[in-house]
């Protein structure tokens, strides 16, 4: 495998059109002329669904971009310790003439280098070749219209945001997006999907364009792919576009969709800004410079914590959906073990809201339900419980709220900047920002003060009997499922 | 989402030494911070010239905007912010050290909007003496790791209540940096304090435990 790890910093990443068969792409290193070549395929055939006769162009120019940008990010690695990597990506497209212009060019630039840490340059050519097949397909029958676009990762955000929303509003319809390049979390997000389209009938709608690399194992990737979310929003915005609508709506609970930093060692690009308030802003601004239109990418959950989400779901406590979902961010594959390691943050952030909305956690976690790797598995949770504390030392002392906000902006001073750049995109005055903000992390910390001596008991009682209790778990559900 | 989040499990070997010294508890906390201090020295010299030059760019900035009710305005801090984030990012290097400059920079600009009093003339000193502040808790003070097993069996709470007697020396350390490297604009003569002698009390049985 070819590693990445070394100080050479210039890439050219050079496209050939995004056909049915996908497309090569070359990776250039500049400093040693290395010149690498790997496929990239989007199985797109889901975007039949649309209102729209004819396949608009500029819609397949977003997707090819979107594609475009995953390759680049995950084939090149940013050591935080290194000057940054320069990217200069060349990709044919059909409107040169709307992605050249150069207030385009700056804000996708800047966006990318804010979700990413890179420095990106494109350059945009003329597509010579013919589109897609689904480009050339002219629709004789449409879809039917649907009231909201969602990205639909298989997560327990997605499902407890789209729960939500189904029971508030018992007349709409939900048109569900879904992306990625792993097999299994395509299969969680289609067997979530058939759990919740048996309880909300002609509800739902899903789509799914999976994006895949072709015999690329001889590079190494960027594992953090800290453009994953652009990439996802930009192809939940065409999926929008094509069903007729001029917003994508993202649910994520705004603990998670912030994402402050756990300790100050953790810098910039430490926590990922996949779903941050300024990311959907500037993908929604890029969406809106590209089809000329007003479009915007809205996350409805900002401000509520990842257990208030779940109040729905926790209403309806008998069905069971939630321990479908997958939260972990590095899924184990060991026979016999459960996947879902329970112990990153995003499992341990889990963990908190079940116990929180009081809804009984039926996942299997390998901590505490399988055997425990070697490392801390208390690292995630303890820092992030140093966070709470944080948070509880800078809300305390004082009950108002300009005192409460001086004190949580000296200790995080980016918060003034989602306050300030995002409160239009919310409808709402900055002091009313600043207020939901300010109950957002207080609710945090109250969840926490309930929950923690429970959940810290499963990071202690890591023994042998809860092995048992998963294997016969398992056996009892084989059983089960065989009668 | 908290997605990939990365969590620093130990502290370089760059600052085991000062960390180690620390559990011991022996030495005295002025010749603790001292190592601490020519640790960052050392590591600011190599390192720093970046947000050094940044830091003159963006109190530049800021000083223009220095007077009557202007960091009140959320509006025009709004704009500030997003200048410094476009001054910042125009530059390059290692991403690292521009989100410490980043984060040093806003931190100067919530204190300006929340009423701190500056002259013009001490911006700079303020954004990078907070610089060398981040940068310390980020490499040391808060990527300690969250353990109870320190070395030398030292609990969590004792090593931090250690760290707490060393801050006035460390404080009048990163000043005595900053200001240096402002009057000099590069990093090539920063020196640590004075060394504090004990005086020698002729009365004083060294033998008495």
């Amino acid at each position: 495998m070819k590693s990445l790890g070394r100080q050479k910093l210039e890439y050219c990443l050079h496209f050939d059109p995004l056909q049915d068969n996908g497309s090569i792409v070359r990776r250039i290193d500049r400093a040693t002329g290395e010149d690498d070549r790997v496929r990239v395929k989007i199985y797109d055939r889901d975007f039949k669904h649309r209102i729209q006769q004819e396949y608009p162009t500029i819609i397949a120019d977003v997707i090819d971009l979107a594609v475009a940008i995953h390759a680049s990010d995950r084939l090149t690695i940013q050591d935080p310790h290194q000057p940054q990597i320069q990217l200069k990506v060349v990709l044919p497209v059909r409107h040169p003439e709307i992605l050249n212009k150069t207030t385009l060019n700056q804000q996708l630039c800047q966006l990318l280098y804010w979700a990413t840490g890179k420095q990106w340059v494109f350059e945009f050519e003329r597509r010579r070749q013919p589109g897609r097949s689904i480009e050339n397909q002219l629709l004789l029958c449409f879809s039917d219209p649907v009231d909201e676009v969602s990205l639909w990762s298989g997560g327990l955000d997605a499902l407890a945001g789209l729960y939500d929303r189904l029971k508030q509003s018992p007349a709409k319809s939900f048109a569900l997006f879904g992306s990625g390049s792993n097999d299994k979390t395509l299969k969680k997000q289609q067997d979530v999907f058939y759990s919740l389209q048996d309880l909300f009938p002609n509800r739902l709608d899903l789509c799914r364009i999976p994006i895949r690399f072709d015999q690329s194992n001889h590079l190494e990737k960027d594992p953090f792919c800290r453009a994953r979310g652009i990439v996802f929003m930009l192809l939940g915005s065409a999926y929008s576009y094509l069903r007729g609508l001029r917003v994508l709506h993202v649910y994520e609970n705004g603990i998670g969709a912030i994402n402050l930093p756990y300790r100050k060692s953790a810098v910039g690009l430490d926590h990922s800004r996949s779903v941050h308030p300024e990311t959907l802003r500037g993908v929604g601004l890029l969406m809106t410079e590209l089809i000329g239109d007003n479009f915007k990418v809205h996350n409805p959950f900002l401000f509520h914590t990842k257990a208030e989400m779940m109040k729905s779901l926790a209403e309806d406590a008998r069905i069971d959906l939630a321990s479908q979902t997958s939260s972990c961010d590095s899924p184990h594959r060991k026979p016999r073990q459960p996947t879902q390691c329970g112990y990153c943050s995003s499992c341990v952030l889990r963990k908190q809201a079940l116990a929180a909305s009081h809804l009984e956690d039926k996942t299997h976690y390998i901590v505490p339900h399988g055997n425990p790797p070697v490392e801390d598995i208390r690292l995630f949770l303890k820092n992030m419980l140093e966070q709470v504390a944080t948070l509880r030392e800078r809300l305390k002392p004082s009950n108002k709220e300009v005192d409460q906000w001086r004190a949580l902006s000296q200790r995080f001073p980016e918060l003034n900047d989602i306050v300030d750049r995002t409160h239009t995109e919310e409808n709402i005055t900055l002091l009313q920002m600043k207020h939901q903000l300010i109950r957002l992390f207080q609710s945090y910390v109250s969840e926490w003060d309930l929950v923690e001596p429970s959940l810290s008991d499963q990071f202690e009682c890591n023994d042998n009997s809860s092995v048992f209790d998963h294997e016969s778990q398992l056996s009892i559900r084989k059983g089960l499922l065989s009668l | 989402m908290p997605d990939g989040d990365r969590v620093h499990r130990h502290l370089g070997g760059f600052y085991q030494k000062p960390y180690k010294m620390l559990c011991e508890g022996v030495t005295r906390p002025e010749d603790c911070a001292r190592m601490l201090l020519g640790k960052l020295k050392r590591d600011l010299q190599q390192i720093a010239i970046r947000p050094l030059l940044l830091s003159r760019k963006i109190a530049d900035l800021l000083s223009q905007k220095i007077g009557p009710l202007e960091f009140s305005n959320d509006l025009a801090s709004a704009g500030i912010s997003r200048q410094i984030d476009e001054l910042i990012r125009q530059v390059d290097g290692p991403s690292r050290e521009k989100e410490l400059i980043s984060r040093a920079s806003k931190t100067v600009l919530n204190d300006l909007r929340h009423g701190r009093e500056m002259d013009a003339s001490n911006v700079q000193l303020a954004i990078f003496y907070q610089y060398i502040r981040e940068k310390y808790e980020a490499d040391f003070k808060e990527r300690i790791p969250l353990s109870n097993d320190h070395h030398n069996g030292v609990s969590h709470s004792e090593l931090m209540r250690r760290l707490g007697v060393l801050e006035p020396y460390l404080d009048f350390g990163f000043h005595k940096f900053a200001q240096t490297a402002i009057n000099d604009q590069n990093l090539d003569n920063l020196r640590l304090p004075r060394q504090v002698r004990r005086e020698i009390n002729l009365d004083e049985d060294l033998l008495a435990g």
